[in-house]
Formats: structure tokens, sequence, C-alpha cells
């Protein structure tokens, strides 16, 4: 019908994309039917569209919002590195110039991570958490006193490598041609697009990934074939070897499948609670706490009373400070505690 | 609306030398449309201003890279989409973009009837028949008439043909077109010239 043909001409012509062959084409189909004239006078008045009249005051808020958070982290001094802004304050994201022990395995077509040129070092220091949106759209969530370092060229990569020092939380964007490869010294993680959490922080007795959707292929050190599979909903652990233990040995792990903290009514897991701002913990020694307590709220610990060490505690924290936290463990377990606030953070002794 | 020859002369600006007011003039141009692209797909405002922010300030974050970029537009509604599917997915919702669950807020029309010498129910027959399009034809429609982009960098965006583009839009014409003669068989049809 000439009629469907008029329409794709003139959507072609007042959208700017009609050849000079469809724009005669057009002109002699209005002239056998000059009614169509007139819609296209309507139609062309439709083109350009007006701004709309919020759009210059929105953008110039979000502007200054954005800008000013970019601001402050890029006017810290900046020494020899070059410092590039980040979303948070909290966080700084250094362009990475040093190079890592980190360990690899398995074969790689491309230059090591570290070595290529468009790398960046995201930090999360102690007390803080930073969301990070990789150049491939994936999210990571990192973790207090955590390090990512990724490629800013991975959309032209074969695979997709990022790094962890610490813990973080991933929501992998799906790209069936290049896998998404997490390295940590203990782990090394692949992913085709999935949601889970990894904790490797170098003061710690273990090592954990933790499912939470998707499929994730874990493969250990020294052991290029050696390939764990997780089902969603399970957590691997690898046990650091005791000190002289020879590394030929195998790895110590488990497999264990979570279960929800019986403290809430939603999904919520120990090992990603962190990510929506908990701090949860099960049947986990004080000593152990402590040691996630001082990242999170950026204070050192120091035991008077060594027995209170072992005592263990079952909870989950929502945006307490730190005094409320430790007046809600108090409940649990009597102890007391001073807290000794210094220049840069706070040492707390418990007694 | 910016030129192509401003975008890029903004974008040299941006990445040679880091300059804050075309940056600020890129986030103007760029912002609305990439927070309502964001919001068609999300449906949370809170989290499409979020979305628009983190794509315009991943630009500056890694400004020295622009040159490599082949098609700015392209790239910023691509990342729009990678970043509000993500969420989507981290909502359990789903994984990837469908085109017939987008909604679409039109912006204005700016039809002056008098000198086009329509009635004012036309005006709103045009407007209603435009807010009545299924879903991924109001999509593709309103990135191209409101946000100026070209057939092709559309069906990069939503990874759809060219050619589906073009029916689309050859849909939203016949709907518009026929509501426009709805309103002409109950009265003279005026006469213009042009």
């Amino acid at each position: 019908m000439y009629k469907d043909r008029i329409w794709q001409l003139m959507s072609r012509k007042i959208a700017g994309e009609a050849t000079p062959e469809e724009l005669e084409e057009l002109e002699q189909l209005t002239r056998r039917h000059p009614e169509e004239r007139f819609t296209m006078e309507v139609m062309g008045s439709l083109w350009p569209a007006p701004p709309r009249d919020d759009a210059d005051a929105e953008a110039e808020e979000a502007f200054r919002h954005q800008w000013g958070m970019l601001d402050e982290t890029e006017a810290q001094p900046a020494r020899q590195r070059k410092l590039w802004p980040w979303m948070t304050a909290a966080a700084t994201v250094l362009l990475m110039l040093g190079s890592f022990s980190w360990l690899h395995w398995g074969k790689k077509e491309e230059a090591p991570l570290a070595e290529r040129e468009h790398i960046s070092e995201v930090h999360a220091r102690y007390g803080a958490r930073t969301r990070i949106t990789l150049p491939d759209g994936s999210v990571v969530m990192l973790n207090s006193g955590s390090k990512l370092v990724y490629d800013n060229d991975m959309n032209k990569r074969s695979v997709r490598e990022v790094q962890v020092s610490g813990e973080a939380y991933f929501d992998v964007a799906k790209d069936a041609e290049r896998p998404f490869v997490i390295e940590t010294p203990k782990l090394r993680i692949h992913v085709l697009g999935t949601a889970f959490n990894v904790r490797a922080y170098p003061d710690e007795r273990f090592a954990e990934a933790t499912l939470i959707r998707g499929s994730i292929e874990v493969l250990l050190p020294g052991q290029a074939n050696r390939k764990i599979l997780l089902e969603p909903k399970q957590k691997l652990t690898i046990f650091n070897r005791p000190a002289g233990n020879q590394p030929q040995g195998p790895e110590v792990f488990s497999v264990s499948a979570l279960e929800p903290l019986p403290v809430e009514d939603t999904a919520v897991y120990v090992e990603t609670g962190w990510v929506q701002n908990r701090l949860t913990f099960r049947d986990e020694s004080f000593e152990e706490l402590t040691k996630r307590l001082q990242r999170w709220y950026n204070v050192k610990f120091r035991f008077e009373r060594e027995e209170l060490k072992d005592f263990r505690l079952t909870g989950a924290f929502a945006g307490e400070s730190l005094e409320e936290a430790l007046k809600a463990m108090q409940l649990i377990h009597p102890f007391r505690y001073r807290i000794t606030r210094e220049p840069a953070s706070g040492i707390v002794t418990i007694y | 609306m910016y030129s192509g020859e401003e975008l890029d002369m903004c974008l040299r600006q941006i990445a040679a030398a880091g300059c804050q007011q075309s940056y600020r003039r890129l986030f103007h141009w760029f912002y609305k449309p990439l927070k309502q692209f964001a919001l068609a797909i999300v449906k949370s405002p809170e989290q499409a201003e979020e979305i628009a922010a983190d794509v315009l300030v991943n630009i500056w974050r890694n400004r020295g890279q622009l040159p490599g970029i082949d098609n700015i537009r392209v790239y910023l509604y691509v990342s729009a989409r990678n970043i509000s599917l993500n969420y989507l997915k981290q909502q359990h919702r789903q994984a990837t973009l469908s085109l017939d669950d987008v909604s679409v807020s039109m912006g204005p029309l700016a039809m002056d009837p008098e000198q086009l010498f329509i009635s004012a129910e036309l005006v709103n027959r045009v407007r209603s028949a435009i807010d009545q399009l299924p879903p991924r034809c109001k999509l593709i429609f309103k990135l191209i008439r409101e946000d100026g982009l070209k057939y092709k960098e559309v069906a990069s965006i939503l990874d759809i043909s060219v050619n589906t583009i073009d029916n689309q839009m050859a849909i939203a014409f016949k709907k518009i077109s026929q509501a426009i003669h709805l309103d002409m068989t109950r009265r003279p049809v005026p006469r213009t010239e042009g």
C-alpha cells in the first residue's frame, strides 16, 4: 500500500535519514496524494524536539554534585603518582605505577595486568566501602581496607581481568566471549556472569569465595588443572598453610552451603551482608571479629584480658556507631572497654 | 541540541586539556537524556539519576581514552544500558533488555496550532497517539526525535537491526498520522502551502 511507503519515507525524511532518491520518491507520492502533505507538515512540526523545561537545571545540579566529589579527590596532594577522581570521597583511585607480586597461574596471551598501560587501582580505606562500575558495566563493591586493580581497556581484551586484595562483592556483566577472571593471592576465579563475594585479606587465616547467583569456577594456586565448581549459595573456604609447611601438600579447603542469618527476615548472608552496609557475623571469636571491626570502624583493638579473645559472637550491625556496637556486644558477654582517640583513628582497649 | 562539530570539539578539549567547562557542557547535553533512557529500563528515578551520573563521571575519569572511542553517543547510551541491566540483575528481575517492557516518558511537543492552521484538539490527538505507542516503538521514536540519534546509533544502542528501527519509525508515523486523519474526517481540510 502506498501509505505504508509514505510513512516510511516520511519518517526517514524528517529524521534526516533519507537519500536523495527517497526524497524524490516521497515528493512524487505526495504530489499524487496531496492530503499527505498536510500530515507531513504536522509531523515535521514535531522536529526538532524542544528541550525539556527542567533539563538544564537538573543537569547543572547533578553536575555540581558530581564535580564537588570529583574535586575533593582530585585536590588531594598528588606527589609522584597521579591521583584520579572517584565518586566517593572515601576512596582514592590511583594510577597504578608500582608492580605487585601477584601469582599467575595458567598461560596468558596478554601482558600481566600490572604491566599494562591503562590500569586503575581503587582503595577502600578503613571505615569506608566503595562502589565501582567497571568499563564493561560490572559492578564491584569494595569492602574496607581492600584494593581492586582493573584494566581500563578491559573491553578490548580477550579476558576481563581484575585483581583483589581484601574483600569484594562482584556483579559481573554477562559477556560470553570474554570471561571475567579475578585473581587473589590464593584463588583464581573464572566467571561468565554472576554475583559473588571474594574475601582474601592478607591478615586472615583463610580465603573465601561465596556464590550468590550464576556459576563460578575456582582454581587453586599451583594446581591449574584442579577446578572447583561452585553452585549458587555455596562458599569455598581455603585455609592458609601453617607457617613452614611445604608448598607441595594439598590445599586445605571446604565447600559449604550458605544459611541465611537467623536474625534477619530477608535473605541476608553473613558473607555478603556488608554489601548492604551490614556488618554480619556468626559464631565468630571476639578476636576474629575485632579484625573486621578494625576495618569497619577504622580503629585498633587491644585486649588486656586474653580470655576475652575466645568468646564467640553472632549478630549483625546496620549503621550502628562503634560505641553502640560495643554496647550491644557487652549484652552478649560482659566486658569493659575504653576508647582512646588519636589524631587519625582510635584505640579500643577491651578489659 | 549540539552539532557534531561542537561535540567533537568538546571531547577534544576534555581529553587534551581536562577542560572543566567542556565537561560541564557534555554533562548538560547528556545527563537528562541518559537519565531518561536509564529510567525507561530501571523505572526508579533515584537509580536512573545515579546511572546517568555514573556514566558521565566515568567519562571524566577515563578522559585520556576519549580519542579511542568511536562514537561517544553510542558509548554513553550503551554504558547506561549495561549499568541499568546490571541493576535489574541485582534486583533479580532480568538480565537482558526487554524492549516491550520499557516505560518511556515523552517531552513536550511544542506544536503551535495557529501557525500550523490546526485545532488544539488535533494537537491533543497527536500527543495521545504518541503516548499510546507500544513501548518499543515509543522508545525508538523518543531516541530519534528527542535525543537526536541516528537510526544506526539507536540500532547499536538497543542491539537491534537498522531495519527494525526503520519499521518501528514507520509504525510511529502511521499511528500518529492516523490520529491526524481521524480528526480531518470531521472537519474541512485546511489548505496550507509548502
